[in-house]
């Protein structure tokens, strides 16, 4: 029994102290509306000393309870740094639905943060390539601020972005902030041709080939989606990118998120404390569907 | 440390339990009157303790890690939009008393799995904080014991605070731990003498040859079957065949010491509180491993066997619990409609990888 | 000395009646382990006897007596409730068919018992029925046929020794897993187990042989075994002459020779010659168990009675280890039956509200499953309904006086499993909000009309039953206390020992598919659906498996094979179109599986309100259970 984990024991793996069992209150200080089935939470501690070590990585999540409803897992996209503390949820079932029903005002309970995280330091000095189909930019987010805040640390920055229709695209407003940004490269795209649209209309695979992708000193993350994932990891595949340099995040069900309840084994791994962050190489390696 | 041992009458036993049990929750083995069903159960007195009673029926993780608890309480008032909540499990001090060496192996896996990983599970470990573990050398085997083959008896070799076994003069205790030798300090036992070590040694031999020529035989095979799961080996019609007779009731994992899945779920109360309930579950049900979104990773249900005894059987997971994950006390034999316990697994792995023969 | 925190008792979750134990300090439940030492279930239990604990701790119960004012259910004593309920009845006719009752199968012996009571010496009303009670009572009247009384013959525990086991129809090892595993573990000892099922359920797959007929022909199937058995007799003609003396045999022999090869094998898709194959092994077999299931997916009568003129055939029904046993889905639909609350052929309470100028104005139901309410805006419009129930359901809202039950563990009871195993469950949890039990509510309702029983617990109430009904007179809660229950005894039956064939009518079933409508569609069959959902949607891990289907196929499904699928060009969960013949219509999922045939397609009961809405105008559907067939069509 060496290292004892209370709610805000030391984590000496991550030097960051998660929320481990007894969830934390947080405060709903806002409510937007984001697509269609889709709100963004804007979140804070009452207690500040639990603010002030809150601190997260891009790629990870936290556990978030509606109270009443039940706990679901879901991604951080704030920056690490300088960024609102927030959450963007589809409604798709009980506990999203009874999340959708609230007011600013409301309370909720988080645990966490927990996950691997992306990898920031490793990939310095290279060419960011992001593709997202739908709410797949949800998880990205954060790595897209964090890599922006820090523009000077890397290559060429490329977002590809996909979804059903123009009013399914999330972030909008980041998105054209981000566009401000010297040499943030965007290409959007939307299922089927719409009345008002004069951008990319077709699937995300395409855009690879429209962005001329540098494959060489670059690394891809890509969330959304499993066709999408699929087609798209074919096309870089066939460019001759390394299955190392292709990051994804794998969604499973959790329960815990500490690595105990074994709801979200994949292969040999768990991806509450193995991931979500993977390597296109050990998602191929885990033997199971994605 | 040393091991201290000394010789114990059964008086002198009882009289254990009873000091025990002012500062402890004393659990022990008993036997239930009408059914003759064997519990390790809490002792309502000394006197209920049978310690050469056959395994217990359910692994002693039931009380480190129950079935279904109440973790956490909470009441929302949406009115005030605030929440009051507060934790629901509780350390108390626990003696378990008279733990078969498989059972305490599993106590060591769990606590290897709970603990000793990234994170540490508060949950279990407040209700393991306090635990004082005694246990007790199986003289002989209880149908469908085959702990020989995995290393976790007859007799217990690490993890225990005070351990027990039955010689002609009385009970031989070995102590495990400086709580172990704390307690045995605080009294004057007779020490055990080099006889009484031989003699220790002899009945676990001859407890050891008294196991049925199968699992002794097995012994080699486990180790085969675990290199075959891990390395991916076992042929698909294998699983298939595995699969076919899974009846998806959970039993395997709620009974076997090692298994460590829990599901949790939040409940309405009557009163418009809400409870956070933790429930043990098992990687055999359908459900278990359903992803957000609509597929199932571990659909067919002889992939979820393969998960099961890829838990029980494989390196990687015997690296995790410093162990294989089988304890071998043969519960899920018992208890599975479909006659696949691992046991039987094994034999169906041994038979392909045999070709037929035995 | 008792255990701090195990009491040993019986699941109540299905007819299986398996052993378990319950872990509780008197006031909640906190696991469950299984009874080891119990003969038929021998340690073993299924999903839900698993996760009781979950049931019975839900909070999803009802906890005081409610009367319906202004529209609304209010809290009330009993003293109130039962006054108004004991009032209201008074004012309606009973004799003139104005009062209905329903009882419920799952209710225990005690209940069933003084529920008979109130409906005959209160009520004074014949109108009356079993929840799931359909298929039931055409098992009881073609074993009563039989066997001279209505009851399984033999017991299950035959099943773990004997040399033959024939299960027709049933997916066993959903329905009554325990009982399949059993089943299973008799199938590796060496007895040979053979399944006569359309589709490839797990038991087939598990059986020494599975024949998989074309739907419809399950009877003829086991009628041509019974021509190839009789034709072996005919050769060895020194062995068991007197078969042929029982009444019916002459009748049944005739029937049995017209049976043609050719036709047989048209109709069922399965040759005579494997039949005759089968039938020697049927010959050699010292004994024999043979286990169908009865209740709401039970079997039609034709093939009923051609199971038991198999097992008379067979003239191996003496042996200890023979066996004929209606298989139920619900814990105690036997015992409802033995108490006498199913109702008179053609005179019951569900024919009473199906029928539109019927009498009926008033109506006493005890737990009802949700999911197969049927005429529900018959019972909406009647003048008064009271219900009975321990957990929360729909049925509340048809209701003006809901009373509380408790749950099964919360008072002493016996239930009579599928073989006529009766067994006690003693109380060992206090209810929490001090609920009568029903056997008191009911003389309590008794009082209030002017009548008095004098019951003061469930062993007096026992005591009754064995007095009055067949069959338990030996038994008594002292006695059942001591083991683990007793079979109630036949001999109870003027008619036990005499041995009678049933009349059966050759018939090559043609299956009503057209062109046009080209496929036979039949209900059953889901891993996670059972005659329990309304109790099992109260637990949380059984209830997951249950939803997980319909995460899978949120519109529900339809199973069909692969190359029907092909032939559709539909894939697994795309939407098609489902239209019968008589014009009910669904939009639902494709599941494409391999274990069904070519030309046929199932749904599975209760899936959803929905799939009941399109069954529920075919009459028959329901009433021939597994064996009712409807044709449709399938367009993507
Ligand atoms: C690491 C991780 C990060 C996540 N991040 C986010 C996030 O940022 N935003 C977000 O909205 N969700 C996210 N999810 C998914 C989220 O956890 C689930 O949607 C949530 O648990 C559903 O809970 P529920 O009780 O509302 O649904 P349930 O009642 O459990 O499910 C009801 C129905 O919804 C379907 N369903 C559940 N999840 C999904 C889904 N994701 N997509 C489509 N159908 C679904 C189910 O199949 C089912 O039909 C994440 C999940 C993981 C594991
Ligand atoms: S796998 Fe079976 S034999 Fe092994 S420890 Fe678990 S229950 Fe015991
Ligand atoms: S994954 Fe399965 S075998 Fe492993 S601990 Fe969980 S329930 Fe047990
Ligand atoms: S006990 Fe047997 S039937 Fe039940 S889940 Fe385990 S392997 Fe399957
Ligand atoms: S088979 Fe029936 S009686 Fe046995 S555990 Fe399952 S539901 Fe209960
Ligand atoms: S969420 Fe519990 S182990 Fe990953």
């Amino acid at each position: 029994m060496s290292k004892v984990h209370g709610n805000h024991g030391n984590c000496k793996e991550t030097g960051l102290c998660p929320i481990v069992t007894f969830p934390e209150v947080v405060n709903i200080d806002e409510i937007r509306d984001e697509i269609p089935e889709v709100k963004t939470f804007y979140l804070s501690f009452p207690n500040k000393d639990v603010e002030r070590e809150f601190r997260i990585k891009s790629g990870q999540f936290i556990m978030c309870t509606v109270f009443g409803a039940g706990e679901f897992a879901v991604s951080l996209p704030p920056s690490p740094e300088n960024d609102r503390f927030h959450i963007s949820v589809r409604a798709v079932g009980k506990v999203t639905h009874a999340l959708h029903a609230l007011k600013p005002g409301d309370k909720l309970g988080v645990r966490g943060p927990f996950g691997n995280g992306f990898p920031f330091d490793e990939i310095k000095g290279k060419n960011i390539i992001y593709v997202a189909g739908g709410i797949g930019l949800i998880p990205l987010r954060s790595s897209i601020v964090h890599a922006l805040q820090h523009r000077e640390d890397f290559g060429r920055i490329i977002l590809l972005y996909g979804a059903r229709s123009s009013k399914d695209l999330m972030y909008q407003p980041d998105i054209r902030e981000w566009q401000q940004n010297a040499g943030f490269e965007t290409f959007i795209t939307i299922d089927r041709p719409e009345e008002g649209w004069s951008g990319e209309v077709g699937y995300v695979n395409q855009l690879i080939e429209k962005a001329n992708v540098p494959v060489d000193n670059s690394v891809a993350f890509v969330c959304g989606p499993p066709v999408m994932f699929n087609s798209v990891i074919g096309e870089f595949l066939k460019r001759g990118m390394s299955e190392d340099a292709i990051i994804s995040t794998l969604e499973r069900q959790m329960k815990c998120g500490i690595g105990k309840c074994q709801h979200c084994a994949v292969g040999r791994t768990l991806v509450c404390t193995d991931g979500p962050v993977y390597t296109y190489r050990q998602i191929k390696t885990l033997g199971e569907q994605i | 440390m040393s091991m201290s041992m000394y010789i114990l009458s059964s008086g002198e036993i009882s009289a254990l339990v009873t000091e025990l049990q002012a500062s402890y929750d004393v659990y022990g083995p008993q036997v239930e009157p009408q059914t003759k069903q064997v519990f390790f159960d809490q002792l309502a007195t000394p006197a209920a303790l049978d310690l050469e009673a056959p395994i217990p029926s359910m692994p002693v993780k039931e009380i480190l890690f129950p079935q279904m608890e109440r973790i956490l309480k909470y009441k929302y008032d949406a009115e005030n939009q605030s929440v009051a909540m507060s934790k629901q499990y509780f350390e108390r001090p626990k003696a378990l008393f008279g733990l078969r060496p498989c059972d305490l192996s599993g106590i060591l896996v769990l606590d290897r799995f709970f603990l000793g990983q990234e994170f540490v599970d508060d949950v279990y470990l407040t209700h393991r904080r306090q635990c004082l573990l005694i246990s007790n050398t199986c003289l002989h085997p209880f149908p469908q014991c085959f702990c020989v083959c995995t290393h976790s008896g007859p007799d217990a070799d690490e993890g225990f605070d005070l351990d027990l076994t039955k010689l002609q003069d009385g009970y031989l205790l070995r102590v495990g731990s400086e709580k172990g030798q704390a307690i045995a300090d605080a009294h004057q036992w007779q020490v055990a003498t080099p006889r009484h070590a031989k003699e220790f040694k002899a009945v676990v031999d001859r407890s050891i040859d008294l196991f049925p020529e199968m699992a002794t035989d097995n012994k080699a095979w486990v180790a085969k079957v675990m290199n075959r799961i891990t390395t991916g080996f076992v042929k698909q019609e294998t699983w298939e065949y595995i699969g076919d007779q899974c009846f998806e009731c959970g039993a395997c994992s709620f009974v076997c010491p090692t298994c460590s899945c829990f599901n949790i779920e939040d409940t309405q109360t009557a009163c418009g509180e809400c409870e956070r309930l933790r429930m043990r579950d098992s990687c055999s049900f359908e459900g278990y491993a359903r992803m957000a979104g609509d597929h199932n990773p571990r659909q067919p249900v002889e992939d979820r066997r393969n998960k099961r005894f890829f838990c029980k059987l494989s390196y990687p997971q015997s690296k995790k619990y410093l162990r294989p994950g089988c304890v071998g006390c043969g519960r899920c034999q018992w208890v599975c409609p479909g006659d696949i316990g691992l046991p039987n697994v094994v034999q169906y792995i041994r038979r392909e990888i045999t070709g037929g023969q035995n | 000395m008792n255990l701090v925190n195990y009491k040993p008792c019986v699941c109540n979750l299905c007819g299986t009646g398996c052993g378990q134990f319950l872990k509780t300090d008197g006031h909640k439940v906190y696991g469950v382990s299984p009874l080891i030492a119990h003969p038929v279930s021998k340690g073993k239990l299924c999903i839900r006897g698993w996760h009781s604990n979950e049931l019975l701790s839900t909070n999803e119960r009802i906890t005081t007596p409610l009367i319906r004012e202004n529209g609304e259910l209010r809290e009330a004593s009993y003293d109130e409730a039962i006054a108004l309920v004991a009032a209201r009845m008074q004012a309606f006719d009973g004799a003139a068919g104005e009062i209905g009752v329903l009882a419920s199968a799952r209710s225990s012996n005690e209940d069933s018992f003084t529920l008979a009571r109130l409906t005959r010496d209160v009520f004074k009303t014949t109108l009356r029925g079993i929840g799931a009670e359909a298929g039931h009572r055409k098992s009881m009247a073609a074993l009563e046929q039989a066997f001279g009384y209505p009851g399984a013959h033999g017991s299950l525990t035959a099943i773990d020794h004997a040399d033959y086991i024939l299960v027709v129809g049933t997916d066993i090892t959903r329905q009554n897993p325990v009982i399949g595993g059993n089943i299973h573990a008799a199938q590796r000892r060496g007895a040979r187990v053979v399944t006569l099922s359309s589709s490839r359920t797990q038991i087939a797959k598990l059986s020494t042989k599975h024949f998989q007929e074309k739907p419809g022909t399950l009877g003829l199937l086991v009628n041509a075994l019974g021509k190839a058995l009789m034709a072996i007799r005919t050769v060895n003609h020194d062995r068991r002459a007197n078969i042929d003396q029982l009444p019916g045999y002459a009748d049944y022999a005739a029937a049995l020779r017209s049976i043609s090869s050719v036709a047989l094998e048209r109709a069922s898709g399965i040759r005579y010659e494997e039949i005759e194959e089968e039938a020697h092994h049927l010959e050699q077999a010292r004994s024999i168990v043979i286990l169908f299931s009865s209740g709401i997916s039970g079997l039609d009568r034709p093939t009923i009675d051609a199971i038991t003129n198999l097992a008379l055939l067979s003239d191996r029904m003496d042996h200890p280890h023979s066996a004929v046993i209606p298989v139920a889905g619900i814990s105690n639909l036997q015992g409802s039956f033995d108490m006498g609350m199913s109702g008179e052929l053609g005179n019951s309470v569900f024919k009473a509200l199906a029928t539109p100028d019927s009498r009926i104005r008033a109506l006493f139901v005890i737990d009802h499953d949700d999911g197969i309410i049927r005429d529900k805006e018959r019972i909406a419009a009647l003048d008064f309904v009271v219900y009975a129930c321990a957990y929360k359901s729909a049925f509340m809202e048809l209701a003006d006086v809901v009373f509380p039950l408790p749950a099964y563990n919360e008072t002493d009871g016996t239930y009579t499993a599928s073989d006529k195993r009766v067994q006690i469950t003693h109380k060992n949890v206090d209810s929490r909000h001090h609920v009568l039990p029903g056997w008191s509510l009911f003389e309590r309702i008794a009082n209030a009309s002017g009548q008095h029983w004098g019951y003061h617990n469930a062993a007096q109430v026992f005591k009754d039953i064995a007095a009055h009904t067949r069959g338990y007179g030996d038994l008594s809660h002292e006695l059942l206390s001591k083991g683990f229950g007793q079979h109630w005894n036949p001999q109870g039956f003027a008619g036990c020992g005499r041995r009678k064939f049933n009349a059966i009518n050759i018939e090559y079933w043609e299956s009503p598919t057209t062109p046009e409508f080209p496929f036979a569609l039949m209900i059953g069959k889901a891993q996670h659906y059972w005659h329990q959902n309304n109790l099992m949607r109260k637990t949380i891990v059984p209830r997951r498996e249950y939803d997980q289907t319909l995460w899978l196929y949120p519109h529900g499904y339809i199973e069909i094979s692969p190359d029907d699928a092909v032939r559709l060009k539909v894939r697994d969960k795309w939407l098609v179109n489902v239209r019968s013949s008589i014009g009910t219509h669904m939009k639902i999922a494709v599941k494409i599986s391999p274990d069904v045939q070519d030309g046929t397609a199932y749904i599975p009961y209760f899936i959803k309100n929905m799939i009941s809405d399109f069954l529920l105008p075919y009459e028959n559907a329901y009433a021939a259970g597994e064996e009712s067939v409807i044709p449709i069509q399938i367009q993507e």
